[in-house]
């Protein structure tokens, strides 16, 4: 099948908005969002032409947005990179308590590491605000399954952030 | 729902009932729970902590002009792609921090004023080819050059024509099914155990010599280059798996400028301290497969007998990836034995041993292995474990993969003046049977297939990129740092009675993850996590042979 660039276009007009917001959910970047944007589409030209059939573009992208945007958080954690101050100032959540951003990327990174589904599902949950019953239907799982990944998931978070707050005291 | 919660329930509905989104009866039977469990409202007040806080990622929004950026800059790489077709598409400059040996090793600086950028190219080429043919000439079993030809297509069918007119042989691979067609007209069919580069996605992944992923360091080889003007040249010198000295083996790839596809495939090989050239093919590919009928061969097939098998005893190892190998040096007599003394170890070459198989022939490397190891390698035998089997020796074995095995082992123990016995065994096998449960996979992402895996003291880092599932579990499984339930005697089994196309254990998957000093059940647990496999262990009583070493 010859590759239709306006395809692409198509899926970027209707769901470009989204998976932006999705993206800087998890890496309040400008640059790196730009690079995981433009990374996600490419690879939704690159299936499409290739002729794979997408049967949900919207929860595909999303997902292909969230598992970018968690890749590269691992990969930043590898290369223990701080927290830049660039960072900071391109963030502009107003957040309520000068920690709480700090603690915000703590759970990034936390969340990045775990199972795909668990990722996904806490990504979708807690910075989405999305119902079990939409991410049951983006994820093709039950309602139940995707409690149970949630739950995970926090019990996770909970337990890491637990670990690193001692180690921040010692 | 019951009206008593069970601690399931309350995990389960704990996120809801924070978020204010349970109704009234299931909100009621929670703060039961609560009053019957007050040591559970501690965890209560930690999720509702981390809620506060994530919920203040979910209030922001990217900046205004960000998507607008965005798009133009995709909708620039868009319009830049070369051909009709999609291809590889350039990166961001800043993407994914491409290590700095990988960017002067392969000029993936997309710069076209750099030379490097031809090999940019060269992968998005790559990546519109919907067939491959080479033309040349192998090194044949003699030393003397023989006419080769090999045309592969994107399932992975071939058809390769070794030697020219009347002692021209002719092999077409389809599916599982194998044609091989004599010189003298006679027609034989086998099924093919193993293939190596599964389709033309397989072969190009090869040809690429790099896969695209730049987070993974280059760890089997070494590149060079050279601008020839029309061409650029690509010298690629293979490490010992052992180690991180050189292998016996290199390959030179000329890439033409203008169509950025290569042009020319030659493998040369180091014997007895010599390098000899093993083969020269011309690469081209055909915009037009050819028909169906070229990968057709007329005729009544008759099986392949023993004696037949020695005698076509290269044909039945051509696969699609072997216009990348297409042939090695064949040792005399079939079979060459080289025992290194301890100070003709190259250097960065440690312990262990390593086995190549592909072109006809079986190439193992042991350095201080055990006379155990060794012939289970050579004959697929376990070895009773006496004190002549734990003996360490180094040795280079090359022999024609198709030699009995009796034939393999032979000259290696009268070399140390040792004979075997086969010996009756009874003994316990344990069968690890993994199942599939419904939990859904996220299918790869890449087109081409990559793996690594690195030990370090903190644990194992895998890297897998669309690799089937059942792979990815064996490899986890056998990098465990304790191997205390998994025998040589053990097998694994991936169940699967269902639509053959619908196999789960098939899918591509990719994993990027680093697993800490990690046992058997924690790597099962690991895998029932990530993908949904549960794992039965089944025991059963067995008998069967082992080789016993004896002095002769």
């Amino acid at each position: 099948m010859p590759p239709k660039a306006q395809s692409t276009d198509h899926v970027m007009d209707r769901h470009g908005p989204l998976v932006m917001k999705i993206i800087w959910s998890l890496v309040p970047s400008l640059d790196d969002a730009q690079d995981i944007f433009q990374d996600t589409f490419l690879q939704h030209h690159l299936a499409f032409t290739q002729g794979r059939t997408i049967h949900n573009p919207k929860a595909w992208l999303c997902q292909t947005a969230r598992n970018a945007a968690f890749k590269l958080r691992r990969l930043r954690q590898k290369q223990a990179a701080a927290v830049p101050d660039e960072m900071l100032h391109q963030h502009p959540a107003k957040t309520t308590h000068p920690d709480h951003f700090l603690m915000l990327e703590k759970i990034r990174d936390i969340a990045s590491t775990l199972p795909h589904q668990q990722a996904q599902v806490f990504a979708m949950r807690n910075f989405e605000q999305l119902s079990f019953a939409e991410i049951a239907k983006q994820l093709d799982c039950t309602e139940e399954a995707a409690r149970a990944s949630g739950y995970k998931a926090m019990k996770k978070i909970r337990s890491l952030i637990s670990d690193r707050q001692e180690d921040s005291h010692v | 729902m019951s009206d008593a919660l069970t601690r399931t329930d309350f995990e389960n509905l704990m996120d809801e009932y924070l978020r204010g989104e349970l109704s009234a009866t299931p909100k009621t039977a929670f703060e039961q729970y609560l009053e019957l469990h007050p040591e559970d409202r501690g965890e209560l007040d930690e999720v509702r902590s981390i809620l506060a806080i994530t919920a203040e990622a979910a209030d922001c929004h990217p900046p205004e002009d960000l998507l607008q950026r965005a798009r133009a800059g995709l909708a620039h790489q868009l319009r830049s792609t070369s051909t009709g077709k999609t291809g590889w598409f350039k990166r961001p400059a800043f993407a994914w921090s491409l290590a700095a040996s990988i960017l002067l090793v392969f000029g993936l600086a997309l710069w076209p004023t750099d030379s490097s950028f031809v090999y940019a190219r060269l992968i998005e080429s790559l990546n519109n080819v919907e067939s491959v043919k080479v033309e040349g000439w192998i090194r044949g079993e003699n030393g003397a050059t023989v006419p080769y030809c090999q045309w592969v297509i994107a399932d992975g069918t071939l058809r390769a024509e070794i030697g020219e007119g009347d002692n021209q042989r002719v092999v077409v691979l389809k599916g599982n099914n194998r044609l091989i067609r004599d010189s003298d007209g006679k027609l034989y069919h086998d099924k093919p155990k193993v293939r190596w580069a599964e389709n033309l996605d397989g072969v190009l992944t090869i040809l690429q010599a790099a896969h695209q992923n730049p987070q993974v360091p280059l760890r089997s080889f070494e590149f060079s280059k050279q601008d020839l003007g029309d061409v650029i040249r690509y010298i690629r010198r293979d490490f010992a798996s052992l180690g991180r000295g050189p292998s016996n083996r290199k390959w030179v790839m000329e890439v033409d400028k203008q169509t950025a596809l290569p042009t020319l495939l030659q493998l040369h090989q180091e014997v007895d301290g010599h390098w000899i050239q093993i083969s020269d093919l011309r690469f081209s590919a055909p915009s037009a497969p050819p028909s169906d009928d070229f990968f057709h061969l007329d005729g009544d097939a008759a099986s392949l007998n023993d004696q037949d098998r020695q005698h076509f005893w290269f044909e039945l190892y051509i696969a699609p990836g072997s216009l990348f190998l297409p042939a090695l040096h064949v040792p005399d007599g079939g079979l060459q034995l080289h025992w290194p003394k301890v100070e003709d170890v190259p250097a960065g070459i440690s312990g262990g041993n390593s086995s190549l198989v592909a072109a006809g022939i079986s190439s193992h490397e042991f350095r201080e292995c055990t006379l155990k190891v060794i012939a289970k390698e050579l004959t697929g035998y376990n070895v009773v474990a006496n004190d002549l089997a734990q003996q360490p020796v180094s040795l280079l074995f090359d022999a024609k993969t198709i030699l009995p095995w009796q034939e393999k082992l032979a000259p290696v123990l009268e070399h140390l003046a040792l004979a075997y016995e086969m010996v009756p065994i009874k003994q316990t096998q344990r069968k690890y049977i993994f199942h599939k449960d419904e939990q859904a996979i996220q299918t790869t992402l890449h087109r081409f297939s990559s793996s690594s895996v690195t030990a370090k003291s903190s644990g194992y880092t895998y890297h897998f990129e669309k690799v089937e599932l059942q792979r990815v579990a064996r490899t986890l499984l056998d990098n465990c740092a304790h191997q205390d339930f998994f025998t040589e005697n053990d097998v694994i089994e991936f169940a699967w009675d269902g639509a053959p196309e619908a196999n789960p254990f098939l899918l591509f998957v990719d994993l990027d993850c680093e697993i800490p000093q990690a046992t058997f059940e924690t790597n099962v647990e690991f895998l029932k996590e990530h993908f949904g496999l549960t794992m039965t262990m089944e025991e059963t009583q067995t008998e069967t042979m082992e080789i016993k070493l004896v002095r002769m």
